[in-house]
């Protein structure tokens, strides 16, 4: 167990007033049997409006409507987690986990990965963990972390067949390799000590718990990582959506800060 | 029976149907065009008995699709108990991951449900499909009925029909059983939508308030309908006429601009009733269809009443071999597709066409449902001037809130061109009006 102070910031200028900005933001680390909030205080401008919910994959969604013209909007979560209370969340029975099994439109394989699939070591008679492991190990070799030659659209087999890209696209390949296998897995979304930006990784059903595993840094999540959101892709767990009346420029600008507190 | 009144009356009728608006829109080659739906006055009728019979099994039907989509997005017990298998849920377009987990106030997923039935030469009713998105129709038979009364008065004197002027009533009791504290609006895409006649003519009846998306709005968690004077009223209950991935893009298409921005939210709190419930769609996928039998079963310990068209899931191996050996008498459907397209008669195809949709079929065969083709009951309909027997089917409505009801009469489509299945009106029929007799 391990506690972590963590900054998560969001901020988008708009170059003109915009007005009637309705907004939903995932952007609040969650409470689980893994990692507990001892602390939290989050604040979003302007501050019109604001209510909160809990979407079908349990993820905390603050969302409101900024009606008043603005140039600034800007999201704030700050606090304490307490991570690694436990190696694994509970995730129930294998019947129930259906809707993460099945490919989406991020990570439905093509020929690249149907291919790199095929090339795989041995998969028969492991468990579903140590396939993970070991499809996760097969990856890390082959695919090379390069910033900027992929965005936010695209697919697993997209960066697949670029053999490069960020870990978004090492957890939709993962993604897409595990339920190549028929075992459910899901996108998750958070903060990583060191990591100046959101990251992303993956949690592998293994009955009958989720393991994460963070095929970035091909390791298996202990207790560096704080969680915000899961769900079946990228599209799940998109940080911050917005619609608004108003013709600008938005310039997004994103902070991230995870430290490990250490006893003086 | 005296119908022939009312047959003199057919131009009559149909002058009046076209005063009042009574079109159906259609979009072809990307362009908007209006047409009347040609009314036939000879009505189907259905004695009593074999209404009751239909009401029986329609009530039946529609209380298992309820228990189906209130177990598949809670607690999934018949995916647990192998009765569906789960790829049929999960790889299906009409589930909605979003639905997870809310119950929709007092439990009703499909409040307004238009039931498909065909009659086949042996007098034995078919389910054909069942529609639990949002189903249109039902406007057509009321008017047409409204209109032949007052033309015809002596056919309604001397028959002894149920009255179906009660359908608005029927609507709105359903409304008023679901609806959270507030007003009810029926919510229509517009005037450009192939119903939009129907939302104007129900909200009339229902004396609820017709609106467009831009009149609602989210706030503080409760949705409110924006008067034309500027002041603003919570809504309990929305009757929606536009599809669920169009109905709020902040939880489903973004790019949608006639939804709701955060209106599932407030869904998602029980702090409105949908109607229908989004979601909706994995109980009316084609491939869901031929698990209904089975689902009744399950769910209510009950033999169906009314059976299904016979259908094969090329999924299943020994399915996929009867296709490939049947493939001439059997039509195929594409599960994906709605309002007569995707569906192909095996006959019908040259030979290389069949060897291409065998290959699409084994390549993808979770995509396709075969169902024996049907020998129609045909019936009659006026062409100029001289009567000939058409294919026609038959939609019956549904309605479920504190409990679950038909309509005592129905929306009969038929085909005009004598050698076509395919009676949707997307596809250019006719409609008739359905006449259930009371003794």
């Amino acid at each position: 167990m391990k506690e972590l102070s963590f900054y998560y910031m969001l901020k988008i200028r708009f170059s003109s007033p915009v007005k009637d900005h309705r907004f939903t933001l995932r952007c609040v680390p969650c409470n689980n049997e893994r990692q507990k909030m001892k602390q939290m205080e989050i604040s979003v401008l302007p501050k019109e409006n604001l209510s909160s919910s809990t979407d079908s994959f349990g993820n905390y969604c603050i969302y409101g409507n900024c009606k008043s013209p603005h140039d600034l909007f800007m999201a704030e979560v700050r606090g304490i987690a307490q991570v690694g209370l436990k190696d694994a969340e509970y995730a129930g029975e294998d019947y129930r986990m259906g809707r993460y099994r099945y490919q989406t439109v991020y990570t439905h394989p093509g020929d690249a990965i149907r291919d790199f699939h095929s090339r795989i070591p041995s998969l028969k008679g492991k468990t579903n963990l140590q396939k993970a492991v070991l499809m996760m190990e097969t990856l890390y070799k082959n695919f090379q972390y390069v910033q900027g030659v992929t965005t936010i659209h695209t697919t697993a087999e997209e960066a697949m067949v670029l053999g490069k890209g960020v870990c978004q696209d090492y957890a939709h390949i993962l993604i897409s390799l595990c339920r190549m296998e028929g075992i459910p897995a899901r996108y998750v979304v958070g903060m990583l000590i060191g990591e100046g930006a959101s990251h992303a990784w993956v949690e592998v059903y293994d009955e009958p718990y989720w393991i994460a595993l963070d095929p970035t840094n091909m390791l298996m999540v202990n207790d560096q990582h704080i969680k915000i959101s899961g769900g079946r892709d990228y599209q799940d767990c998109v940080i911050n959506q917005g619609i608004m009346t108003g013709l600008a420029q938005q310039k997004q600008e994103i902070e991230v800060l995870v430290e490990e507190i250490r006893e003086e | 029976m005296n119908r022939l009144d009312l047959l003199e009356h057919t131009d009559t009728v149909n002058e009046q149907l076209a005063r009042y608006g009574v079109k159906f829109g259609i979009y072809k080659n990307n362009t908007f065009k209006e047409q009347l739906f040609p009314f036939d006055a000879i009505p189907r009728i259905i004695d009593k008995t074999e209404f009751d019979y239909l009401e029986k099994g329609l009530r039946q039907r529609v209380q298992a699709l309820n228990f189906f989509l209130k177990d598949i997005y809670h607690d999934k017990k018949i995916i647990r108990d192998k009765v569906v298998p789960e790829e049929f849920i999960y790889a299906s377009s009409g589930y909605l991951v979003q639905c997870e987990g809310i119950m929709p106030p007092k439990e009703v997923y499909s409040h307004i449900s238009g039931i498909d039935l065909v009659q086949g030469k042996n007098k034995e009713w078919y389910i054909l499909e069942d529609n639990l998105r949002v189903p249109s129709g039902a406007s057509y038979p009321m008017i047409a009925r409204k209109i032949c009364r007052r033309s015809s008065p002596v056919t309604f004197r001397e028959n002894h029909i149920a009255d179906n002027r009660d359908y608005a009533a029927l609507l709105r009791k359903t409304m008023d059983d679901v609806k959270v504290d507030g007003l009810i609006v029926l919510l229509t895409p517009g005037r450009y939508n192939a119903a939009y006649f129907e939302h104007s003519y129900l909200a009339e009846k229902t004396g609820v308030q017709l609106v467009n998306g831009n009149e609602l709005v989210v706030e503080d968690d409760h949705l409110y309908f924006i008067k034309s004077n500027g002041k603003k009223e919570k809504v309990g209950a929305v009757y929606r006429r536009i599809s669920d991935e169009y109905l709020d893009p902040m939880n489903f298409l973004p790019e949608s601009v006639i939804g709701i921005p955060h209106i599932f939210d407030v869904y998602r709190k029980g702090n409105v009733a949908l109607m229908n419930a989004p979601g909706n769609g994995i109980g009316d996928d084609k491939g869901i269809y031929y698990f209904v039998p089975s689902m009744i079963r399950y769910y209510m310990g009950e033999e169906p009443v009314l059976n299904n068209a016979p259908t094969y899931l090329p999924f299943y191996e020994k399915d996929m071999a009867y296709v490939l050996e049947h493939f001439d008498d059997l039509v195929l459907k594409d599960v994906a597709e709605a309002g007569g397209y995707g569906v192909v008669f095996g006959s019908s195809m040259t030979k290389a066409q069949k060897e291409s949709f065998i290959r699409l079929l084994k390549k993808e065969p979770r995509r396709f449902i075969a169902q024996e083709v049907i020998d129609f009951l045909d019936i009659d309909i006026m062409d100029e001037g001289h009567i000939v027997p058409r294919k026609a089917d038959l939609r019956a409505f549904v309605l479920s809130g504190k409990e679950t009801v038909v309509w005592k009469s129905g929306l009969t489509r038929f085909s005009r061109n004598p050698d076509s299945f395919i009676v949707n009106s997307s596809q250019g029929g006719g409609f008739k009006d359905t006449w259930v007799l009371s003794q």
